[in-house]
């Protein structure tokens, strides 16, 4: 293993994915979601948790059959050239999930804090940080992220309870939204927004061992599948779905609508401080992921040279997008679409090719036992 | 030297780049306190903006006031480039905290002026919405505060009351037209006359001892502060359909479990001509609705408890015993309910539904297709709704038990 | 003389002026650097010269033998005459001009003692530079022994014990003569030093070396004429201060001494709170020129013995001139030693050494310095002060949040009061921004300049109030203080609020208990408020996840810094907060003690056990 990113535990593979899975509750995806299954949204987080646990449980008997990371395992089970296709595929949707991320958090940037910033000084000042922090190494950056994961927590859960007498319950009747199956249709399609949970697959030898991942990444999406249903009820309950389908950021809604009384209000600037870090966190993780990907696929003796130029990529990439409106479109579609690929197909087909190398070798082990 | 470099270059970059993008001294800055909107001809608007004097409360009254300015122009959101035109200074709503519409333009539909305000980020959900007959300028102008030192605290303080006026935000307002299940409601309020004249509004119960009144009617003379809450307007879908009075806004806020305590006179149940009873009225617990249809039209049961304590007893007669109780406990669920019924029969006529059963109809639908389909204001309107109040008495203040005239 | 000749006579002066004839003043002539060996031509002089004393002495020693040949036959005497001569043939063979051009170039240090008290003296005299230099002492004496035998001693005035000398070695040395004793035999010296000197460290040297080191702490030498040996007596004896009170980390309750400026003594200090064969103190000298003593104290039993390793690998690998003092050394052992946040702790108080050490850290003490190091630490360990363990848990846990308080407001408190006031208005209550842009009314400068020059005001008189002589400094750091303050706010140069904000904050920033902490710190904060103008809390909250991403990547002494909130590892319940000192079963599980348990489970056995009266008491 020649790029070696750290040495990480249950502690930093929770905060890894903690953060990639649970930074989308400050952007526009579960408006979307409201759009879709309306007053059942909630479930979704739920439905797609469950899907997560699966792809992981596949995903835990690949790495034990095999017992490498995701990568050379892939190598094991599929080949080469099959390897790096599907390789190249995840560091696409990483960078792409990256950048779809950056546009999105400087875009919330201007809405919410610095309405007359240029945009592309946002981008750029969230790249800096991400340079830096990739430069550090993810190691220290997830570590820092097990600091702030509580205070993620807290920060949402300070925000909910501090709502409590603004809700509305009956906004989330009818209980069944739009029809049980059509949510449980559009929360197994959901799946795509945990594609972060593969990334400690990837990542298996820096871990030490499969029991680390395991109970990390479980952690990690309880804790996360928490955060969500309980935000994305409180969303609903806040603003019923006729209004909270209209809203770009239901967090920082969710935060500005606090009011206690004349003092407790007015705290949606200390929470920006709680989405920028997640941001600029979940960025770090994906790109660093993609670099690491991308280092082991050209066998590369080390990845720092690569930050820059990508994350400068990234960058420039995440300019291209004309409207704020298309982006967020599209990262649902990707979420909905391509990522599912990631997060259900190529899991599921590993697992495959790993049940018949574990049939193959057992067949193989019983020979020489009959001769 | 080189990792000076490295770290001096971006600093000195983002200096440079970032620089001042949108950073204001604190004096360069104005902060909106009030938006008045009236109607004006040829479907323009005059906006009244007030802002807060910059160099803080003064000692007279003119000087808390600030600035306030009046401009008639086709959309709210040109007044803010007109208004700056007239400013020294940028003006910052994150701080303003009233919008005060005339009755005229809520009677049009505010649907116009709230797509504006919903959607900037300086204006925060929680700025309190007020309709006033009248100009909503001249409301401005009048308003001087007399106990508090800025503008912004007088209306925070007025609006937390929920008893003869119930508080209304962007954010409520904006979620219950948005949604399906309750109407949108408005603070009422008015600028007093104070000319001692008794203008009471609306339908008094045999029990009441109290006149109903809407804001502007209260017979007072001789006090300072003009303005007065009382009352409540009452919207279907953005437009304006009536104006609930206190009595009845009391109703909506027993029902809303919004209301905790109050006064309450009532008519002596032993002798109604000539005395009464006052007492204090809690709340026991949210009133509780249970919703169901039979044979499509939707039928409501509403219980609702109460607790009281004595205040004064004009009469002399025991009602802290327990066959006066009684009597007394009847008198005051009667009144209440009463009260109920009529501003029930007032808001199904005038087809709105500030209490907000039809939420309570939402569960008994199967999914969200049924729910666009179904108007659920109009079935509140069909609704049939029984209502069941228990008062309790739990103190009698100082004295427990009343002794008649020369009795010891 | 007329007036005409007067005015010639002025005049000419001042056209002929001539400079007095002073010598010119004192330059540093700029040197100018080259890479040549020191010239051949004085090595084989000091050869020559070698050689012309060795055949001084060749001659003395033959004058000798024939006046002892021409008397009658003497066996002592004859003895010591061959003595003589076999050192004599000794020097001859390190004569050799190989050898000794191999010697010459080698430096004086690693030259081996000469049988020639003339060689040796003259060695000594080179390495000491010594007519000019007062402080080395040489004392020639003659040990009255059979045959007499010249001896020197040599001492370092100041830094030995001159009673020492006097009585254990002077006075024995010259009342030898009265046993019969001849001081070439074989084990002569060894019975010399054995019998003789009474003093408690004694031991045989041959290089110089040797000498100079042992001379160099305060030893004393003695040099034997005809032997290529020196003895060491142990006879340090400098003036010191005796252990004072802690000035920096002042305690309530915690015991009141603190390390003073002699390493034996303060090695002394933390033995007597640990007193245990486990405490091993190792000594090192660190500095090619100061050759300043270092102890690593630990405790064998429970520290890590990689941490012992490491630790000793980066002394021994440490080559500067000089090291003068503990924080220096620090420095020169830091794992990034570019961040300015310590990552080791500085403590003066022997029983945060020694509890540091029963957790399984170690410390280094450095002779001349009253501090001493202890590392591996954490972040947390330096918001730590001795007297938490004597609080009840709640009272130390609260003054420990506090702590945490106080850093946290430190750093952030002026950045967010400019994020807020530039470009997040809506965050403050309205009476608040109201009251705030009220106060600003007047002033005419930007809200950033206000707050630096009130920062740059502070840090002046921070750095100011040390200077100003003894007591006057607290009395002139605080009236100065507040004069300025109410000055400035008077002349409306800043407002009030900005006032309040600094005072706070430089209030909170003496709540942090390490100094270099505290430094560090400060300087997050300047870059904090430099962000906070440019971006506002965007600007802030990069600024916090990258500063805890930093923290989170540095190590102490490889041992990680924000340990144990990340990595997360075992918590021993003394970190952020602090649990009863019952409950504190676990050594800190980053260091990888030997012996992670402190305490058993149940470590108050009395609550056990029933009270007052013996098992068997029946009454």
């Amino acid at each position: 293993m020649k790029a070696q990113p750290g040495n990480m535990g249950i502690a930093e593979g929770m905060s890894l994915v903690f953060i990639t899975t649970s930074s989308t509750i400050f952007l526009a995806a579960w408006s979307l979601a409201i759009d879709r299954t309306t007053t059942a949204s909630w479930m979704m987080p739920l439905i797609n948790t469950c899907t997560g646990l699966l792809t992981l449980c596949l995903l835990l008997y690949v790495l034990s059959v095999t017992s490498t990371d995701l990568y050379d395992a892939c190598q094991l089970l599929v080949g080469t050239t099959a390897t790096r296709l599907i390789v190249l595929y995840y560091i696409g949707i990483y960078f792409l999930d990256a950048t779809l991320l950056l546009r999105q958090f400087a875009e919330n940037t201007l809405l919410t804090a610095l309405p007359e910033l240029p945009f592309e000084i946002a981008i750029g000042w969230y790249t800096i940080i991400a340079v830096i922090l990739s430069y550090i190494g993810i190691e220290a950056t997830l570590r820092a992220g097990y600091i702030i994961m509580p205070l993620i927590i807290l920060a949402s859960f300070t925000v909910l309870t501090m709502l409590l007498p603004q809700y509305e319950i009956l906004y989330l009747a009818p209980w069944r939204g739009p029809g049980l199956d059509k949510v449980l249709a559009s929360g197994v399609m959901s799946s795509g927004i945990n594609i972060g949970i593969l990334i400690p697959a990837f990542l298996a030898s820096s871990f030490q061992n499969t029991k680390t991942v395991k109970y990390s990444v479980l952690y990690a999406l309880g804790l996360s599948c928490l955060v969500k249903t309980a935000t994305l009820a409180a969303f609903i309950a806040a603003f019923g779905t006729g209004s909270a389908r209209e809203k770009v950021l239901p967090f920082y809604e969710l935060s500005r609508l606090v009011y206690i009384n004349r003092y407790i209000q007015r705290i949606e600037s200390l929470v920006i401080i709680v989405w920028a870090v997640a941001g600029i966190l979940n960025i770090t993780v994906l790109v660093y992921a993609g670099i690491y990907l991308l280092a082991r696929l050209f066998n590369l003796p080390t990845l720092k040279p690569l930050i820059l130029p990508v994350l400068l990529l990234i960058s420039a990439l995440a300019m291209i997008p004309e409207e704020i409106t298309s982006v967020i479109t599209l990262h649902t579609k990707l979420h909905f679409g391509l990522y599912n690929i990631g997060t259900m197909l190529i899991p599921f087909a590993l697992f495959v090719m790993a049940l018949i190398h574990a049939f193959k070798q057992k067949n193989s082990k019983k020979q020489p036992s009959c001769q | 030297m080189l990792f000076a470099f490295k770290i001096a270059i971006p600093v000195i970059l983002l200096f440079i780049c970032t620089g001042c993008y949108g950073a204001k001294e604190t004096d360069s800055v104005a902060y909106v306190i009030a938006h008045g909107v009236d109607k004006a001809p040829g479907g323009k608007l005059t906006i009244t903006t007030q802002i807060a004097p910059p160099a803080g409360p003064g000692k007279s009254e003119q000087e808390n006031i600030g600035v306030i300015d009046t401009i008639t122009i086709p959309s709210s959101g040109q007044n803010r480039t007109l208004i700056s035109s007239t400013l020294s200074r940028t003006l910052n709503s994150t701080h303003l905290t009233a919008i005060i519409i005339s009755e005229e333009a809520a009677r049009a539909g505010i649907a116009p002026i709230l797509a504006f305000f919903s959607r900037n980020r300086e204006f925060r959900d929680s700025i309190y919405f007020i309709v006033v007959p009248g100009s909503a300028a001249d409301y401005i102008q009048k308003n001087t505060s007399r106990l508090n030192l800025t503008i912004s605290r007088l209306y925070e303080n007025y609006l937390t009351k929920k008893n003869y006026s119930l508080p209304s935000t962007l954010h409520t307002f904006y979620t219950s037209f948005k949604n399906n299940g309750s109407s949108p409601y408005i603070t009422y309020s008015a600028v007093n006359p104070r000319t001692g004249e008794d203008k009471s509004a609306g339908y008094k119960t045999p029990q009441q001892k109290s006149t109903p009144y809407i804001a502007g009617g209260i017979p007072r003379a001789g006090t300072k502060t003009a303005i007065e809450f009382l009352g409540l307007a009452v919207f279907k879908d953005d437009k304006m359909v009536g104006v609930l009075n206190s009595e009845e806004t009391r109703a909506v806020s027993l029902l809303r479990g919004e209301f905790s305590w109050g006064y309450l006179g009532v008519v002596d149940p032993l002798a109604p001509q000539k005395d009464f009873i006052s007492l204090k009225v809690y709340t026991y617990n949210k009133p509780k609705i249970t919703a169901y249809f039979n044979n499509k039209a939707p039928v409501f049961t509403v219980k609702l408890k109460l607790e009281l304590e004595v205040l004064g007893i004009t009469s002399g007669t025991s009602y802290e015993k327990p066959e006066y109780r009684r009597l007394l406990e009847t008198q005051v669920a009667d009144l209440l309910k009463e009260q109920i019924l009529s501003m029930l029969k007032h808001t199904q006529a005038l087809g709105t539904d500030p209490v907000g059963f039809g939420l309570y109809l939402r569960p008994q639908l199967d999914t969200t297709a049924e729910l666009s389909k179904a108007d659920l204001t109009e079935l509140y309107q069909q609704a049939d709704i029984q209502i069941d109040v228990t008062a309790k008495m739990r103190r009698t203040g100082l004295i427990w038990q009343t002794t008649p005239k020369r009795n010891g | 003389m007329n007036i005409f000749t007067k005015n010639f006579k002025a005049l000419k002066q001042i056209v002929l002026y001539e400079p007095p004839k002073d010598p010119p003043p004192f330059v540093l002539a700029e040197a100018e650097r080259s890479n040549d060996t020191p010239a051949p031509v004085t090595s084989s002089l000091a050869q020559y010269e070698a050689l012309l004393r060795y055949a001084h002495r060749l001659a003395d020693t033959i004058e000798k033998s024939l006046t002892a040949l021409k008397q009658p036959y003497q066996a002592d005497k004859i003895a010591a005459l061959k003595l003589e001569i076999a050192a004599l043939e000794k020097q001859q063979d390190k004569l050799s001009p190989v050898l000794e051009t191999y010697s010459l170039s080698q430096s004086p240090a690693n030259q081996e003692i000469s049988t020639s008290m003339e060689e040796n003296k003259l060695t000594l005299e080179k390495l000491y530079n010594l007519p000019d230099n007062q402080d080395l002492i040489i004392r020639r004496l003659t040990i009255p022994a059979q045959p007499p035998v010249d001896a020197a001693l040599v001492f370092i005035d100041g830094i030995s014990d001159k009673n020492t000398i006097n009585l254990a070695i002077l006075q024995p040395l010259m009342l030898l003569g009265k046993r019969d004793k001849s001081l070439f035999q074989k084990a002569g010296l060894e019975e010399l030093l054995a019998e003789y000197l009474p003093g408690n460290q004694v031991k045989l040297v041959h290089t110089f070396g040797d000498i100079t080191s042992a001379i160099n702490m305060g030893d004393t030498a003695i040099l034997f004429d005809g032997l290529s040996q020196a003895a060491l007596i142990e006879t340090k004896g400098q003036e010191h201060r005796g252990p004072d009170r802690p000035t920096l980390e002042q305690s309530v309750r915690g015991s009141q001494s603190a390390f003073t400026e002699t390493l034996r003594v303060n090695t002394g200090l933390v033995r007597t709170l640990l007193r245990t064969s486990d405490l091993t103190t190792e000594m090192l000298t660190v500095g090619t020129r100061s050759n300043t003593l270092c102890a690593v104290m630990y405790l064998k039993s429970i520290i890590n013995p990689e941490l012992v390793v490491e630790a000793k690998r980066r002394l021994q690998g440490i080559t500067t001139d000089a090291v003068t003092q503990a924080g220096m050394l620090q420095l020169l052992m830091m794992d990034q030693p570019i961040l300015p946040y310590p990552q080791a702790l500085s403590t003066e108080r022997p029983d945060r050494v020694a509890a540091a050490l029963a957790e399984g850290r170690l410390a280094i003490l450095v002779d001349g310095s009253p501090f001493a190091i202890v590392a591996p630490i954490s972040f947390f360990t330096l918001l730590h002060v001795a007297e938490d363990f004597s609080l009840p848990w709640v009272a130390g846990s609260f003054a420990r949040i506090l702590r945490l308080l106080g850093t946290l407001i430190n750093v952030l408190l002026p950045a967010m009061y400019l994020a807020i006031s530039y470009f997040h208005q809506e965050a403050l209550p309205t009476d608040l921004i109201l009251a705030i842009g009220a106060a600003r009314e007047k002033v005419p400068f930007p809200a950033f300049v206000e707050i630096a020059s009130m920062e740059f005001a502070f840090e002046l008189l921070r750095e100011g109030g040390i200077r100003i002589p003894g007591l006057l400094g607290s009395t002139i750091g605080i009236v100065g203080a507040i004069i300025l303050g109410q000055a400035a706010v008077a002349a409306n140069i800043v407002s009030p609020i900005t006032v309040v904000i600094i005072a706070v904050t430089g209030l909170a920033s003496f709540a942090i208990p390490d100094y270099s902490l505290s430094f560090a710190i400060r300087l997050t904060r300047f870059v904090f408020e430099l962000l906070a103008a440019m971006l506002g809390l965007i600007g802030v909250s990069g600024g916090i996840i990258t500063i805890i991403v930093l923290l989170c990547s540095m190590k102490s002494l490889g041992v990680p810094y924000m340990a144990p909130l990340a990595p997360k590892t075992r918590y021993g319940y003394d970190a952020i907060l602090r649990g009863p000192n019952a409950a504190q079963e676990l050594r800190p599980d980053e260091l990888s003690p030997q012996d992670i348990r402190r305490q058993p489970t149940v470590s108050l056995r009395w609550t056990k056990q029933a009270s007052g009266k013996k098992k068997g008491d029946k009454s």
